[in-house]
């Protein structure tokens, strides 16, 4: 099934992942940084994969943004081409959890070293949903363009702005059940 | 102040003073927004109380499909805001957005606090404010359900502001909760 974007709808989960995340703020360095196992991520590892990945999309975004005003129309709702639309419908967790699972390419695998302290790796994300909620702010209330660029993973996946957005989104999505999951097994 | 006199108008039937009530006049601050701009957003804490110089604003929720539910409008002159937000510090369940391009003026929950503890006027004026507002409430949940969607409409178009008249008929359709289908036939009706 095509994924629907609703700017409203976005603005609305990525507020709720920023009162999770404050959440979290108050959680002890031990707790953000246990492992369930060896092969397995931490908190702040996960949280600090969700800003790499951000991080990966920005510069493609913002140039999107800042080209001339396209001719997408996205504030009353936007479906998304049928390739975004298969791979951001894995991504999304749903119920009963995250159905498909996949593998981390090594630019995305997160490295803590000694500089990166808890509260600047949450607040480094806390940065990350402002800024998408920014952009989606922006093509609420313009026409943006809908020209495809290619995925973090290469040309094989293209996104446009809107849907690039829509990914980071739901991939957040998946990663905050991710550390859900992490707490509730502590 | 440009503005003095929305402000006058919109606190009635409390009567302010240029110089008596000075406090009242101060401390607003003006702010714009495009078309389609969010004020105030689901998931976020309504830090303002605004009056309306400019423009339409509607109160919305999204439904678990993402269906926009408009709960109600502000407009020239009107209060705006996400006024239980406000009122009980908690995240805001509703979007505050501008239909059309819009001008408001805001007071900080701090100031709107400070007036009511230490001004027996304001505070006054705010007992009738809740009052008004419970009644209106009421009545628009008797409408709701005891009326059909003609009656609705009807109703809605004899109470109807000048300034909700040219907005999208979507939004006034889902505020007397039905189709816009239903919306455009009941209007091309009355025509």
């Amino acid at each position: 099934m095509r994924v629907l974007i609703q700017p409203e709808v976005q603005i609305q989960r990525i507020n709720w992942l920023l009162t999770e995340l404050a959440e979290y703020k108050l959680l002890s360095d031990v707790v953000l940084s246990r492992k369930l196992s060896n092969e397995s991520w931490s908190m702040l590892e996960v949280i600090k994969h969700m800003t790499i990945s951000h991080n990966e999309y920005k510069n493609k975004i913002m140039t999107s943004l800042n080209s001339e005003i396209g001719k997408g129309i996205v504030a009353d709702g936007m479906k998304c081409g049928f390739v975004a639309s298969w791979i951001i419908n894995r991504f999304v967790p749903r119920e009963n959890g995250v159905r498909f699972k996949m593998k981390t390419s090594n630019k995305f695998i997160p490295l803590i070293t000694a500089s990166d302290t808890a509260d600047d790796l949450i607040c480094n994300l806390e940065k990350t949903l402002i800024q998408l909620k920014s952009w989606i702010e922006r093509y609420l209330t313009i026409n943006v363009s809908t020209k495809k660029f290619n995925s973090a993973v290469g040309p094989i996946i293209r996104f446009n702005c809107p849907e690039a957005c829509e990914f980071i989104l739901a991939h957040n999505e998946r990663h905050f059940f991710q550390m859900r999951q992490i707490l509730a097994s502590i | 102040m440009m503005y003095q006199d929305v402000i006058r108008n919109a606190f009635a039937p409390l009567i302010l003073d240029d110089e008596k009530h000075s406090y009242f006049f101060n401390n607003w601050e003006l702010v714009t927004f495009e078309r389609n701009e969010l004020i105030t957003e689901a998931g976020r804490l309504e830090k303002y109380f605004y009056v309306v110089l400019e423009g339409v604003q509607v109160i919305y929720i999204l439904t678990a499909d993402g269906e926009k539910k408009v709960i109600g409008f502000s407009y020239n002159g009107s209060f705006s805001g996400i006024y239980d937000s406000f009122l009980s510090n908690k995240v805001s369940r509703y979007f505050l957005e501008a239909v059309t391009p819009s001008k408001l003026v805001r007071i900080s929950k701090k100031r709107y606090d400070d007036w009511l503890v230490n001004y027996p006027e304001f505070n006054k004026w705010g007992r009738i404010l809740h009052q008004e507002l419970l009644i209106g409430r009421v009545d628009r949940e008797v409408e709701l359900i005891t009326k059909n969607a003609k009656q609705r409409f009807e109703c809605f178009m004899k109470r109807c502001p000048r300034e909700l008249r040219g907005i999208p008929q979507k939004y006034l359709a889902s505020y007397l909760n039905m189709t816009p289908e239903t919306y455009s036939r009941l209007r091309a009706d009355k025509s």
